[in-house]
């Protein structure tokens, strides 16, 4: 199996023959053995040249990166290595299309809601009633999805639902240090804001890098619009994932006290995670992803990161008038 | 029109008969172990790079047989085969012999297709270097005769706009779609 790399100290990445060496500010060096990465994420400043860049091609790794703050800035996406023209042209054929453009994205939408009710059903189970005026507030909104005729009307139902949803939180975790408010983005306003951010921002780069190892094109998303310069099929896939992998993750580290008001700073730019935070929060989501569950279609246990690239091989399948895509389910 | 590509290191024999088959050796063999990845191949939804699977044959396919001249040929950028230096014999190296009926139209393939150009009289040999086991694959009437329903068949399998639906066999657990398939 390959790992991803975090990089958070700023220093020198290039290729030494078949490996990459890191060489931080001091002078010391650490050294990785190209076979064993998966993809690479780059939090600190980095110098590189274009020969690295080629090596990272040859070898099939995606490089991330991140700003100052932690937030997502853009890949190195390096040419695909698997290509099917005709998987290609059948996703476009389903974004021009407009029904069959909008039959995605409604799944992409259902998908969303559904994990987001299987996050509140278990805190309902484990005492907080009160989250039982949110399921139903959740699915009248549910209902609405299937009359909209446009995905700019289905990204509202979208952000209707997940307000609602995020109305939630502050009864889930009940932390003074951590009271959400409402959902800011660009710059977080407070501190369960930041995680939210963070966590996505992470779920992205992860379904990228994993859309890099099928047929699909990333440029072409069917909920997020296509602008020819971003990729947007993994903003799509995301939704689905994000209650289950983000949200759920960030309950545990306020509940469990991994993260604490000193994990974060503010500044002009809103507030973010400090270093410490963010590695707090990127080992709990390596752990995260390497966990595995029971897959009953499969019959045996994957881990929550296959999940995700069992998804898209499940919209390649769609795309090739196989097997109609239904998103991932959490059954709890 | 482009031009066909220059032969390479003397390995790469071109021809320039009319007539033409489409298919790979690859493409023949996933006939014979499953229409649904025959289908997924021919429409490049590769999945064998990643699999440890394949990158164990080919590995074997390189210690197997260090003494043995061989020499490899693609052939009108299509279909890639080893001959014996010594006797001319065209030869197939698997890991397993459990895909042995699929390995043998692909041999079978190879020489009809180079029969067509010209080439009569060849001979194939299958090899199993774990099983220390090998077999001449001999072009008869008979064995034409499959040979050439099994491209019209292929023709006929990956012609529609979707894969043939799933079906369960016991080559699915090892195969690199497994997970395609199946997930
Ligand atoms: S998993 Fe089974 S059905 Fe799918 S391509 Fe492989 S052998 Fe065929």
């Amino acid at each position: 199996m390959r790992k991803p790399i975090y990089i958070f100290s700023s220093g020198t990445l290039e290729r030494q023959q078949n490996t990459l060496v890191f060489k931080d500010g001091d002078g010391k060096k650490r050294y990785m053995p190209v076979e064993t990465i998966a993809d690479i994420h780059v939090f600190g400043e980095l110098d590189f040249n274009k020969r690295l860049l080629e090596f990272l091609t040859q070898n099939e790794i995606t490089l991330h990166f991140f700003n100052h703050y932690g937030y997502y800035i853009g890949s190195f996406y390096p040419r695909e290595y698997y290509n099917s023209g005709y998987l290609i042209l059948k996703q476009a054929e389903y974004y021009l299309d407009i029904l069959k453009r909008m039959d995605l994205a409604k799944k992409f939408v259902y998908g969303a809601i559904n994990n987001m009710n299987k996050v509140l059903e278990y805190y309902i189970r484990r005492g907080a009633e009160e989250l039982s005026t949110t399921l139903e507030e959740l699915s009248h909104i549910s209902s609405a999805v299937e009359t909209q005729d446009s995905p700019e009307a289905l990204m509202a139902i979208e952000g209707n639902a997940r307000e609602i949803y995020y109305s939630a939180f502050d009864i889930i975790t009940d932390s003074e240090d951590f009271s959400f408010a409402k959902r800011t983005r660009r710059p977080p306003q407070n501190r369960l804001n930041a995680l939210i951010s963070f966590g996505n921002s992470l779920l992205y780069v992860t379904v990228l890098s994993e859309i890099y190892r099928t047929h699909l094109d990333p440029r072409i998303g069917f909920l997020h619009s296509t602008n020819f310069r971003r990729f947007s099929l993994n903003l799509d896939v995301a939704e689905v994932f994000k209650p289950i992998f983000v949200d759920r993750l960030i309950f545990s580290l306020i509940n469990k006290n991994q993260l604490k008001a000193k994990d974060f700073s503010t500044g002009v730019e809103g507030v973010f995670l400090s270093e410490s935070g963010r590695q707090t929060f990127i080992e709990e989501w390596e752990n995260k992803l390497k966990t595995t569950i029971d897959y009953p279609p499969l019959k045996r246990k994957v881990s929550y990161r296959s999940l995700i690239r069992l998804d898209l091989y499940k919209i390649e399948k769609h795309l090739l008038g196989d097997k109609p895509y239904e998103p991932y389910a959490s059954r709890w | 029109m482009e031009q066909q590509k220059e032969p390479q290191q003397g390995n790469e024999i071109e021809f320039y008969n009319e007539e033409q088959f489409l298919y790979t050796g690859t493409q023949v063999y996933y006939y014979v172990i499953c229409h649904r990845k025959l289908w997924l191949y021919s429409h490049r939804v590769e999945l064998e790079k990643s699999s440890d699977k394949v990158a164990l044959g080919a590995l074997l396919h390189e210690t197997s047989y260090p003494r043995l001249k061989k020499r490899e040929m693609l052939i009108d950028s299509l279909i890639k085969i080893d001959v014996l230096e010594e006797s001319g014999k065209i030869l197939e190296v698997k890991y397993s012999s459990k895909m042995i009926e699929a390995s043998r139209l692909q041999v079978l393939y190879y020489l009809y297709y180079l029969k067509r150009k010209g080439f009569d009289g060849l001979v194939g040999e299958l090899r199993f270097p774990r099983q220390k086991r090998k077999e001449d694959v001999i072009l008869t009437e008979e064995k034409e005769g499959e040979v050439k329903a099994a491209l019209q068949n292929i023709a006929q399998l990956i012609e529609p706009p979707s894969p043939p639906i799933v079906e369960w066999s016991g080559i699915c657990r090892p195969c690199a779609y497994a997970e395609f398939c199946w997930g």
